[in-house]
């Protein structure tokens, strides 16, 4: 078990010298209390603090930062994380203005994260209540929350058996007939009591799928293809299992595919060294695929990514295309899928939570890699 | 109430043609024009992401399950709806909408500002609705840079009002959901039990709610020590005979929310809780016995304030005593002492009551359906 309160005060040190070295005395960071896979939640990053709605992080070069955040009733939540910081609970409407006065007691340089989540309004409050020049701040924390600490990737660790246990619940409960937000229902509540608070769950049935959806009220039939993107959130981190399911037996071509998706993983996850561009990763899946006959099913609108960045939403190295820059290094953590429509098939699903090591990635996720289908 | 964002809207996300049929929206879609027209603009831009979604479903019944959607709507003629999703994604996500016209974007604002200048509105006078609450800043500088000679209005105060008053098929809608909550809520007189974890009781809920095609789920929690303390979402406490829990859930299906919020005793009750708790029905009862269409909200919040005394209405008041309800979970108008809003005849209520006071806790609260001035509570079974 990780100290918790010494990996809370490592990411702060690392942010704290970072913005040194951008000579930053004091850097403002804004959320909205939208969590999502599309931004990494920064404020949770260094307190250990999910909101309930919009809050303010006032972090100065030296010393502990200050939560500006609301309802006032939330406080003790917030209180007790394990992070050094000064809670201010104040009104919903006194959020924006408290961060101003707070952020303007700190001297010198001062930059601002989170000025592309913010609301028009909330930006023009905030800026005129500041008055000063806020410079962009954006970058700190999540260049040095690209790779995860110790604490971070225990959480991610433990989001990924979470997900083993959800699509271990789909192949026990899964049945012709039921529909697929019930299906969709079964997994959660298994997930739910094994810990996760949520989940980036898309769960999709069909005899020809043509991408990943959420589930709707269509009852499940013989022969179905269901394909899962199940994403359970431990603590604020996401881990990812990709799998496909077939209500029946497979076709040969069915089995062929998903061979081929197989594959495909084996040589993106081969491809995913410390030092390498992610693009490595998207460039080996689609090689693979590409080899296969179906070159131009990797490119859109069949396919975007060959995996992203998992985290506390969305981090470094965020979508693996084969146009993606970002350089692999030790301890970031990410998904690796090579989902892939084809037209004898239809849309089928495989892919792996992974923490990238010294050799190469070691996968998270448990679940063994197959073509699973439900015997008569 | 407030409460965790979910990271996806992750359960069921269909539409149900029946419940709300296509012939309400047109009908909504006529009267969106008219006022656009009253209003002298030539089209309304209206912005909605998975959080603040109210405004975009209201005309189009979609909602985004996750990133955010801009609609626009000439004063004749068709809409647009323009959804942050690949397109690969839009046949999933038509069936959400009863628009004919949807388009896929990655970045915003390239997107509107090529959507405006298709509808020829490049040098129009364009209402905008939902976007100072809810686009970000960035985006907006982006979009307003490339439309000089656009005129923009704000016009967000002229769409509540197209909002503020809900027809029959809402109702069914509304009364849809609270049953869903009910049913959760009886879920919870079982599930809530000694020996195990807050979270392992609310994943049992979660599923009844679930297989209610729940679009979004909210649940809210105290018990024990902290229910003396305040709200939390679910975590791994463990429950223990004699605990209170305080549990607030909030549902959406169908794009409609609805609340309830109960106390709970694992066990034999205590003088001092019993006390507590009957504060809390018989301020949430106060509450309810003084909505009726036109009355001042103020009213509503002063009916709690005389049942609860000033030193329990402080606590109540912390968490606020309710809103508007309906597609979005928090509308207008505000449940509070000084309000100058009114109630409407036709509309539906979130009232709550949540109290601690010496380390013991209680909570009531329900939704609260106004038609033809006449409230009447959804869910009252649970």
């Amino acid at each position: 078990m990780v100290d918790l309160a010494a990996d809370l005060e490592l990411r702060l040190t690392r942010v704290q010298s970072a913005m040194r070295a951008a000579a930053l005395d004091g850097l403002v960071i804004y959320y909205g209390g939208q969590h999502n896979m599309l931004r990494m939640d920064q404020i949770a990053y260094l307190t250990d603090y999910r909101t309930l709605g919009p809050a303010v992080l006032i972090v100065p070069r030296e010393g502990s930062p200050e939560l500006v955040m609301s309802p006032v009733w939330d406080a003790e939540r917030a209180e007790e994380t394990k992070a050094r910081m000064r809670v201010n609970a104040v009104t919903p409407d006194r959020v924006l203005q408290t961060g101003a006065a707070v952020a303007k007691t700190l001297p010198g340089r001062i930059g601002l994260s989170g000025r592309p989540i913010m609301p028009i309004a909330a930006f023009d409050e905030f800026s005129r209540a500041y008055g000063g020049e806020l410079l962009d701040g954006e970058t700190i924390v999540t260049t040095v929350g690209a790779t995860r600490t110790p604490g971070e990737l225990e959480r991610i660790e433990r989001a990924a058996a979470i997900a083993d246990q959800g699509f271990e619940a789909l192949r026990e409960t899964v049945r012709v007939g039921m529909r697929e937000y019930e299906l969709a229902a079964e997994i959660e509540a298994v997930m739910h009591a094994a810990g996760a608070e949520d989940n980036f769950g898309l769960i999709a049935a069909g005899s020809h799928n043509v991408a990943i959806r959420p589930p709707t009220d269509r009852r499940l039939e013989e022969g179905d293809v269901i394909i899962g993107e199940i994403t359970p959130c431990y603590r604020g981190y996401l881990a990812q299992l990709c799998r496909t399911y077939i209500l029946g037996e497979p076709t040969d071509v069915q089995r062929t595919t998903y061979d081929m998706l197989l594959a495909a993983l084996v040589d993106g996850k081969t491809a995913a060294k410390p030092g390498q561009p992610s693009a490595e990763i998207a460039r080996a899946i689609n090689g693979v695929i590409g080899a296969a006959g179906y070159e131009e099913y990797c490119k859109p609108p069949y396919m975007r990514t060959r995996g992203h960045g998992l985290g506390l939403g969305g981090v470094v190295p965020y979508d693996i295309t084969d146009g993606a820059s970002p350089k692999l290094e030790c301890n970031m953590t990410m998904v690796i899928h090579p989902n892939q429509y084809v037209p004898e098939t239809g849309y089928m699903m495989c892919g792996d939570t992974v923490v990238i090591e010294e050799h190469g990635p070691r996968a998270l996720t448990k679940t063994p890699l197959k073509l699973y289908w439900k015997e008569a | 109430m407030q409460t965790l964002h979910s990271v996806l809207k992750h359960g069921g996300l269909f539409s149900d043609w029946e419940l709300l049929p296509r012939s309400m929206f047109e009908g909504r879609y006529a009267r969106i024009q008219a006022a656009i027209a009253a209003s002298g603009d030539d089209a309304w831009l209206i912005y909605g992401d998975a959080q603040r979604y109210g405004d975009i479903a209201y005309a189009s019944h979609f909602v985004p399950r996750l990133r955010s959607v801009l609609v626009l709507i000439p004063k004749t003629g068709k809409p647009d709806l323009l959804a942050s999703i690949g397109s690969r994604d839009i046949p999933a996500s038509k069936i959400l909408t009863w628009f004919e016209e949807m388009r896929p974007y990655t970045r915003l604002p390239g997107e509107a500002v090529k959507l405006i200048n298709d509808r020829n509105l490049s040098a129009a006078r364009i209402g905008l609705v939902g976007t100072r609450v809810s686009l970000p800043i960035a985006e907006w500088d982006a979009i307003a840079a490339e439309l000089p000679n656009v005129t923009w209005t704000e016009r967000d105060a002229e769409f509540a009002e197209l909002r503020r008053t809900k027809d029959a098929a809402e109702d069914l809608a509304l009364r849809r959901t609270a049953d869903a909550v009910a049913a959760g809520m009886r879920v919870a007189e079982h599930a809530l039990r000694p020996g195990r974890t807050v979270r392992e009781a609310t994943a049992e809920i979660d599923r009844e709610l679930r297989f209610a095609a729940a679009e979004d789920i909210r649940i809210m929690i105290a018990s024990g020590a902290g229910a003396g303390v305040g709200l939390r979402p679910p975590d791994e406490r463990i429950l223990h005979e004699g605990d209170t829990v305080l549990l607030h859930i909030q549902l959406e299906v169908q794009r409609y929310w609805s609340q309830a919020s109960r106390t709970f005793v694992l066990g034999q009750a205590s003088d001092v809780q019993c006390s507590l708790t009957a504060h809390a029905d018989a301020a949430l009862a106060a509450m309810v016995a003084h909505v009726a269409g036109g009355v001042a909200v103020s009213v509503v919040a002063a009916a709690a304030k005389t049942a609860l005394g000033d030193e329990l209405f402080a606590v109540a008041n912390e968490y606020g005593l309710g809103s508007g309800i309906g597609l979005d979970a928090h509308e207008p108008p505000t449940i509070a002492i000084d309000s100058t809003e009114t109630i409407p005849n036709d509309g539906a209520l979130s009232l709550h009551v949540v109290l601690h006071e010496d380390g013991y806790g209680a909570i009531a609260g329900n939704t609260v359906l106004v038609r033809n001035g006449v409230p009447s509570v959804l869910g009252a079974s649970a």
